[in-house]
């Protein structure tokens, strides 16, 4: 392996990490304070990404196409998220865990037909937008400057959900809740409230997720059966419901992937359920997660 | 004047009747206390007051206004503060936090007579001391402490204190009654209970008797303290 290739598969793999680290972050967090296990999360993530699509295509008239893209298709998803939660997941909070299970996988078919009806079948490109095309040579290796685009917007990310949760009134309150609902409720906090805000957050982070990823990737039917599995190893090697596992996770899974697929390729996808089973009987609860 | 008026509710557990026409009341300025065995359906009480085990009949009126059916942060919000038997101190909130939690918008601030974070400080030097520190990290009686404080942060007109002296060493016991009687001398209206008839008996003008889930003694205390045989009872003490 020559250190052209080395450092471009690390960039690479860091780069794609950071996106699944979105998805996965909001799946973790809806986890941890609503304790549903959203299995559309990745269909919101691929609803985002065919928004993506949608808006650079509609607007491809005006510059900065992409950029609009990325204003509106993260809020729009964090929208159809609050839609589903006041009025879907909100009914099934006192039924059984299954219940919860057969209305989000529901949902997976429910928005997997939506993006086929509107946008189609096919493989769709969205180009990586001006300043971020391109590429920059460091120490004589040459690097897309979209992917180094995508690990800056993770780190921000990364911080500004940390800050948020651990330095304002709202995060407070979501650590409340999250602890005990029942107590948090009988302090005056309007507990529906803070689910369906948790809601609409984790469902933005997925809908940026998947308005960042098309530009390096392509917007396929598919992708969101992909990404939640692939969010799944990485809660349970960094620990559910712990935001620097999810971290440390994506970061690690995106490096497998990355050097698996150069390495061993056929091997590429096992790498990461072998990590996984190790993580589990090791650690059961996660790298960076709590013992119950 | 009528703080709290219960009439005949009926609360459940899934498929198990716990309160069975259960009616109390609880004037402004009184401290009344329910007393009974464990598992007569003290805490059930409480809980059914605050809406989170709501009674599926009967009323419940707070100042004469129907609050039954009304979600628990909206009790909350008319007035109502329960202190839990089982504290539920937030671990990842700092001792602070775990105050300010319970402020709730747009309420009475310290010119007007409102709870702040120094008068808590007065009333709790301790949780001065520990106001940096997580929640998770107090002692029991320190804890306690903090359930009180930080349901007083959201200034209750009706304070309901669930077992208050359950697993504290007598020593934090009488603190924590020292305290309760402070905030009865500010005008509080609290209604506790207790299985503890000592501190009970200590801290309130009334009492009323819990037996399987309805009301089987009630009237002032001097007649309790009076009537030994009431005690044994009900209480078997």
């Amino acid at each position: 392996m020559t250190w052209e290739a080395l450092a471009g598969q690390t960039l690479s793999g860091i780069s794609v990490g950071m996106v699944l680290f979105l998805i996965a972050a909001g799946l973790s967090i809806i986890f941890g304070t609503l304790k549903v296990l959203n299995l559309a999360h990745g269909s919101l993530y691929m609803t985002g990404s065919f928004l993506c699509y949608g808006l650079t295509s509609l607007l491809s008239q005006i510059p900065g196409a992409y950029w609009w893209a990325l204003l509106f298709a993260p809020i729009l998803v964090a929208v159809l998220g609050g839609i589903i939660e006041i009025f879907l997941l909100r009914r099934i909070y006192d039924q059984e865990m299954l219940y919860q299970y057969i209305l989000t996988f529901a949902l997976i078919l429910i928005l997997g037909d939506a993006c086929k009806f509107l946008f189609g079948v096919g493989y769709q490109t969205v180009a990586a937008p001006w300043p971020v095309n391109g590429k920059v040579f460091l120490w004589g290796l040459s690097f897309p400057v979209y992917n180094l685009f995508l690990i800056g917007c993770g780190l921000a990310v990364f911080l500004g959900l940390i800050v948020l949760m651990r330095y304002t009134a709202l995060g407070r309150n979501v650590r409340a809740v999250t602890y005990n609902r029942e107590m948090a409720n009988a302090l005056g906090i309007n507990v529906p409230k803070v689910y369906t805000g948790v809601f609409m957050l984790g469902s933005y982070l997925a809908g940026l997720a998947g308005t960042l990823m098309p530009p390096m990737s392509v917007v396929a039917l598919g992708s969101d059966m992909a990404v939640i599995i692939e969010c799944f190893i990485i809660v349970v090697i960094g620990g559910l419901g712990s935001l620097p596992g999810a971290f440390l996770g994506a970061i690690i899974l995106g490096l497998l992937n990355a050097f698996g697929i150069y390495i061993i390729p056929k091997l590429a996808v096992a790498f990461a359920f072998m990590l996984m089973i190790v993580v589990l009987i090791i650690r059961p609860w996660g790298l960076l997660g709590k013992p119950e | 004047m009528r703080l709290l008026e219960v009439q005949g509710i009926n609360t459940y557990y899934g498929l198990s009747h716990i309160l069975f026409d259960l009616s109390l009341e609880v004037y402004e300025g009184e401290t009344v206390c329910l007393l009974g065995r464990n598992g007569v359906g003290k805490t059930t009480t409480l809980r059914s007051i605050m809406g989170l085990t709501p009674p599926r009949s009967g009323t419940i009126k707070l100042y004469g206004k129907e609050v039954r059916g009304k979600q628990p942060f909206e009790i909350a919000r008319l007035g109502v503060g329960l202190v839990p038997e089982d504290r539920i101190i937030f671990p990842d909130l700092t001792v602070r936090e775990n105050l300010e939690i319970a402020v709730k918008k747009g309420q009475k601030r310290k010119q007007d007579g409102g709870w702040t974070i120094e008068k808590i400080h007065r009333l709790f030097p301790v949780l001065e001391a520990r106001d940096k520190q997580w929640g998770g990290t107090l002692s029991g009686g320190e804890q306690q402490m903090l359930t009180i404080a930080r349901t007083l942060m959201g200034n209750p007109r009706l304070l309901l204190l669930d077992e208050p002296s359950e697993g504290l060493a007598p020593m934090v016991t009488r603190v924590i009654e020292e305290q309760i009687l402070a905030l009865k001398k500010e005008g509080l209206t609290i209604l506790l209970s207790e299985q503890n008839s000592n501190f009970a008996l200590n801290v309130s003008d009334r009492a009323y008797i819990l037996e399987k889930g309805q009301i089987g003694w009630q009237g002032p205390i001097h007649e309790l303290r009076e009537k030994p045989e009431i005690m044994m009872t009900y209480l078997g003490v």
